[in-house]
């Protein structure tokens, strides 16, 4: 089934065409983003059931973006009829634009117009099972059985919160030659298993998400089994001894340092103010041969997949590393246009009321050739990392902070049982990376959390790949 | 619109319901160096509507409810199928009955600020202003900045006689400095102030250029052991919500946190300084129309509240007080000079942590200070790891005091033998 269109932008789109036109008339270009998307989340835990639309990325709105000849501006608002065109002017005319009391030192950036290639398009993504379709009732069944069945296998399971949210986006970008209508379905859902111990509480977290319906609910259940079994083990764990070692990584762990430790990096508006090393190392062994990494909107079936960003660039499929080599960053369209690149489809904003910036979509480093047993019994003294739980970006310096909440002790091939948590991972990126001496054919994207930009802006995504062998510093 | 969801709730025959009117309007600047890459304006509103639903099975009673959220471009139909959804969903929210919120009408309140006595756009230009007139050096410097200037507007309508509006104003940011000598290193930075407070930032501003500077001369990283740790500024705030986080009403119902009124809770004894905890208000009302005022927390390390929402307080059988965001602190005992002495003293981390559920706080080190007999050494990397349910006991407060949105207390903490990975 395909996402249905949104009527509500089908009635405004005239008015916004309008708006556009009277703009474009004093200004050399404007283009309005106009997003209609609804984010419907459910809960259950200990703290009892929750479902209702979040205010985070249920939204209904304009951004205009003008560019007056040498900058740009932008006015988010919610109040669209015909009698608000006047006022929606005034503010973009008397407000926005005109700059004024600048203090002395400071000056105004100097940017092109931005090429606005003609460009038509009206797609929707598909789904299995819509939410709306499945029912409240239904998820909240679906939710309660997996919290019950968590909580039945072993008394010291505390609590098990499992959530499920979905977002239908409905979104329109028109411009002077462009033309473009998605509607996209976002849905993910995680369970948290908990239980206590001594003064404290140790937990497993485990999500599944997927461009598309409440078909992830089936995936979440398959991996209530690792989570629970996790969760009983972590009663047992013990403080890390810091030190670097051989470590396996699971996909997730992957996917925290592909997005983390190196996908932040390669953002291109960090690439404008001259704070990514990766400006410097494009063309560079950066990471070993046997990783090639990819970031893209275009490619895979997850919470990071669409057909346009939010600046009108259509999605791509970008490759960031190829055997090793760095060949390219990700790009919002103005910062393309200050470093004379093109635009990957990567602009995207938290919603219509905040500044776009280069964000990631679907970031992976491919599969491999290698097995996960042969990469385990190749260990002498180390551990294999799972579960993430947070991580920070630090593209100026490419220094790594990624936790984990579970490390497993490998000695001379084996896993002893033995367990470790927190772990956190730090070190320098490229020698991480260049350090990586197997990577397996398993493959799994997970889109079960958020991305921010520094501690805000928060939007959708997906990270993922193999199983890795690395180096790594512990502590 | 607040007319149509009132038409549309009583088409549906919902007689319990929450109206929250968010408004807001900003002037944004963003900076690259001395350079003005993008303004931005908004005018937003919206509106959260909580419905409640009373329903039995089993014998038992619940009271269920959902949010939905309506936007002034709705048509009353939109308003009414959404509230239906709403209402529809309610009924599956198989939740222990509480009695909701009762309040009454109260004249709107403006919260006092200098920053009501001028336009948007010139807070934001004048705070701009601010933070660039600390840089004034070549080889150290702001990198780039984000500027927001706000003025929000809230107003709660309930069913249950709340009926409260308050308008505030705030300045908020962050910005990054960056020196290029000996290494090209940077650090982040935040600011939030509820007034004009352009001396607060430029005096920020020109402290972050002197500490990212320090950080392009450190060259190693400490070695790895234990060592007595000086937490400072933001990190301190961090590692203080654990006690604001554990006393959370929800917290306690879910059985996340046993602590209770009157316990203990920085542990037995305690040979550093005793807790003496305050939770402050940064709004006049909470998101249910509770009145905020100053509750202690914490005193001599005991446990004086537990504090949270309408609902889970209710379970609980306690007052409600609402979701507080600011917490105060009380101590300090030790001027900062004689605190750090003997101390590794990270003053920025790349995302210092705090885990509520266990205690444990960590983070990979940007910049830090060692104090020894020999002197000072300007140390870079590796990462600390702790537990504060294990280290609160010995803990000791500076005299120098912070103060954020969120925070007001001791400027800096000193903890006893917390691990450190080189």
């Amino acid at each position: 089934m395909q996402v249905q269109r949104s009527a509500f932008l089908q009635a405004a789109k005239p008015l916004l065409q309008q708006l556009i036109a009277q703009l474009t008339e004093k200004y050399g270009y404007a283009s309005v983003l106009a997003a209609d998307t609804r984010s419907k989340g459910y809960r259950v835990g200990n703290t009892g059931v929750g479902v209702g639309e979040d205010d985070l990325f249920t939204c209904r709105g304009f951004v205009l973006k003008v560019f007056d000849g040498r900058s740009y501006g932008e006015y988010s608002f919610t109040h669209l009829d015909e009698k608000s065109i006047p006022a929606i002017l005034a503010e973009v005319e008397g407000r926005l634009m005109p700059l004024t009391g600048l203090p002395a030192g400071l000056s105004v950036s100097e940017y092109g117009q931005i090429p606005d290639e003609p460009a038509v398009l009206l797609k929707s993504s598909e789904y299995e099972v819509h939410p709306d379709q499945m029912g409240d009732e239904a998820i909240l069944a679906a939710l309660t059985a997996i919290r019950n069945d968590a909580k039945g296998r072993d008394e010291r399971v505390l609590d098990c919160t499992v959530r499920f949210e979905y977002q239908e986006i409905h979104k329109l970008f028109l411009s002077p030659h462009r033309d473009l209508e998605q509607n996209l379905l976002w849905s993910d859902g995680g369970f948290n298993v908990m239980c206590p111990k001594e003064d404290d509480i140790v937990s497993y977290y485990d999500s599944a998400s997927a461009l598309g319906g409440a078909e992830v609910l089936d995936i979440m259940k398959g991996k209530l089994d690792n989570a629970v079994k996790s969760a009983l083990e972590l009663i047992d764990s013990q403080p890390m001894v810091p030190g670097e070692y051989e470590c396996v990584c699971t996909p997730a762990v992957t996917g925290m340092i592909v997005h983390e430790a190196f996908g932040h990096g390669v953002e291109m508006d960090m690439f404008v103010k001259d704070r990514a090393l990766a400006k410097k190392c494009v063309g560079q062994y950066v990471a070993s041969p046997l990783i090639t990494m990819h970031d893209g909107a275009a490619v895979q079936r997850d919470t990071g997949s669409y057909f346009f960003d939010d600046e009108g660039v259509l999605a791509h499929d970008t490759v960031i590393i190829e055997k090793g080599i760095l060949k390219r960053g990700i790009s919002d369209a103005q910062s393309a246009m200050h470093l004379g690149t093109e635009p990957t489809g990567n602009g995207r904003r938290e919603s219509f009321e905040r500044k776009a910036y280069t964000r990631m979509t679907n970031t992976y480093f491919e599969p491999g050739t290698d097995t996960f047993e042969d990469m385990i019994a190749s260990v002498k003294d180390g551990f294999l990392l799972d579960n993430p739980s947070s991580g920070m970006e630090d593209p100026k310096n490419w220094g790594i902070q990624c936790m984990v909440n579970v490390a497993r002790e490998i000695k001379d091939g084996k896993l002893t049982g033995r367990i470790f948590s927190p772990i956190v991972l730090t070190g320098y990126v490229p020698d991480l990376l260049k350090s990586i001496t197997m990577v397996s054919k398993d493959f799994d994207l997970e889109g079960g959390g958020m991305c921010g930009k520094g501690w805000k802006e928060w939007v959708k995504v997906s990270d993922g790949g193999p199983c890795i062998k690395a180096r790594i510093r512990l502590g | 619109m607040k007319d149509i969801i009132l038409n549309a709730l009583r088409a549906l025959d919902i007689v319990n319901y929450q109206i929250e009117e968010n408004e807001t309007e900003s002037a944004e600047l963003f900076f690259i160096k001395k350079t003005l890459d993008m303004r931005r304006t908004k005018r937003t509103r919206g509106y959260a509507v909580t419905v409640y639903r009373d329903f039995e099975a089993e014998g038992t009673k619940f009271r269920g409810m959902s949010q939905a959220q309506i936007f002034e471009s709705m048509t009353p139909a939109e308003v009414e199928n959404s509230l239906r959804g709403a209402w529809f969903a309610a009924q599956f929210v198989k939740n222990p009955f509480f009695e909701l919120y009762e309040g009454k009408e109260e004249a709107p309140v403006d919260m006092p600020s200098t920053l009501a006595e001028r336009p948007l756009e010139q807070n934001a230009l004048r705070m701009a202003e601010a933070l660039f007139a600390a840089d004034v050096e070549e080889d150290a410097f702001i990198n780039s900045a984000e500027i927001f200037a706000v003025k929000s507007r809230k107003g709660i309508l309930s069913s249950r006689g709340v009926d409260i509006a308050y308008t505030r104003y705030e300045v908020k940011g962050e910005f990054v400095t960056q020196c290029r000598a000996p290494q090209d290193v940077e650090q982040f930075f935040q600011f939030g102030y509820g007034d004009l407070n352009t001396a607060a930032l430029t005096e920020k501003a020109r402290q972050a250029i002197a500490a990212v500077r320090d950080r392009a001369a450190a060259q190693k990283s400490p070695q790895a052991g234990t060592y007595s740790v000086v937490l400072s500024g933001d990190q301190v705030a961090t590692l203080m919500e654990y006690y604001q986080e554990r006393s959370l009403a929800p917290f306690v119902y879910a059985r996340y946190s046993d602590w209770t009124v009157g316990k203990p809770v920085q542990g037995e004894p305690v040979e550093g300084e005793k807790l003496n905890v305050t939770l402050l208000p940064i709004a006049p009302y909470s998101d249910e129309g509770i009145p905020m005022v100053t509750r202690p927390l914490i005193k001599d390390g005991e446990l004086q509240l537990i504090h949270g929402n309408n609902r889970f307080c209710r379970y609980l059988g306690i007052e409600p007080t609402g979701y507080y965001e600011r917490i105060g602190l009380d101590n300090g005992t030790q001027a900062l000079e004689d605190l750090r002495k003997g101390c590794l003293c990270p003053v920025s981390f790349s995302d210092f942590q705090m885990d509520s559920f266990t205690g444990h706080f960590g983070g990979e080190i940007r910049l830090a200070y060692l104090y020894t007999e020999k002197g000072v050494e300007i140390v870079t990397g590796g990462s600390i790891n702790g537990s504060l349910p294990e280290k609160q006991g010995k803990l000791l407060f500076s005299t120098e005091r912070y103060d954020t949105l969120t925070y007001t207390g001791p400027f800096a903490v000193r903890i006893e033998g917390v691990e450190v990975a080189g």
